[in-house]
């Protein structure tokens, strides 16, 4: 049983969500997507660049990323700046978790800052990212979506 | 305006399966993964040999970046495959890249050695985490020695 708040939930049907994976290591990308295929997550998107993950975002929205901090050349936090500065109908506020390897109050305190709905410190067990999921799940109430609400 | 549906509803669906259940259906098929951590290293290693010689011959060549990128694709991938010796080796490497001179005429030797020590893991012959930490030690204090000079492998975002 996990809980988010004061919220318990004791089952999940991931089936329907779609989330964004960015990682510029080929093995954490192929990890990452080995635990959310296991958690039966609808659609796992790969990208191995901060370019490729925007590009991707063009085509499908989803509804979490999962975004390694240390990439290389940009990095996630430069991702999470992008899209928490420029709110848009392109980067509506998606839920952000934030993957690192540094455990510092300093950095943690600067994801959050930042906009990161949540904070997964390397090297981490499927049963934490599920605790990090459900957290970031649970607090989601649901967002203004432009594009939809200029089509009704 | 039409708001989107609660991420919370998104997984309230019929099918829904116990978190326990979905935790080890995750864990055993990360574990696959896993176990093809020495396939991949093997790999990376190779290529960290083969951009050697290239640095060697301009410290400011493309190869530094290359080389720094796959140093921390082993460093960030071994933590999670739960290799801490291969992650400290990588550790001690990035600080060697990152905050010593290119040009000193011991950095050369000072890389090799790190590579070597990984070459090490891939054969099976660098001993248990104990062993391995030891020899991340000393890397380290050869890393100590050489004057810092700060690098910045990131291009301005």
């Amino acid at each position: 049983m996990l809980s988010g708040g004061t919220v318990t939930i004791t089952k999940a049907d991931f089936s329907q969500l779609t989330i964004l994976v960015i990682d510029d290591s080929d093995f954490l990308r192929r990890l990452v997507l080995e635990m959310l295929s296991g958690f039966g997550v609808g659609k796992i998107l790969l990208a191995e660049s901060a370019q490729e993950a925007f590009a991707r975002m063009e085509v499908a929205r989803p509804d979490l990323i999962i975004c390694d901090w240390q990439m290389h050349p940009v990095d996630g936090l430069a991702v999470l700046r992008k899209l928490r500065l420029q709110p848009s109908e392109d980067y509506p506020r998606i839920p952000f978790i934030m993957l690192t390897g540094h455990n510092s109050t300093d950095d943690v305190t600067t994801a959050i800052g930042e906009g990161a709905d949540s904070y997964i410190v390397k090297p981490f067990s499927s049963a934490t990212l599920m605790t990090h999921l459900l957290k970031v799940i649970l607090a989601d109430k649901g967002h203004l979506d432009t594009k939809e609400a200029w089509a009704v | 305006m039409s708001k989107r549906s609660s991420l919370r509803d998104k997984i309230s669906g019929p099918n829904a399966v116990s978190i326990e259940t979905l935790v080890e259906r995750a864990a055993s098929a990360s574990q696959r993964v896993q176990q093809q951590f020495d396939t991949f290293l093997k790999l990376r290693v190779g290529d960290l040999e083969a951009l050697q010689a290239h640095m060697a011959r301009d410290p400011e060549a493309e190869a530094w970046r290359n080389f720094f990128t796959i140093v921390r694709d082993i460093r960030g991938s071994s933590a999670l495959a739960g290799k801490m010796g291969v992650n400290r080796f990588c550790i001690s490497l990035e600080t060697l890249l990152q905050e010593r001179d290119p040009a000193d005429p011991r950095m050369p030797s000072a890389i090799a050695s790190h590579v070597d020590a990984l070459h090490i893991v891939t054969l099976g012959k660098a001993g248990d985490e104990l062993s391995q930490s030891l020899l991340a030690e000393q890397l380290s204090l050869a890393v100590d020695s050489l004057p810092v000079i700060k690098r910045d492998f990131r291009p301005t975002v």
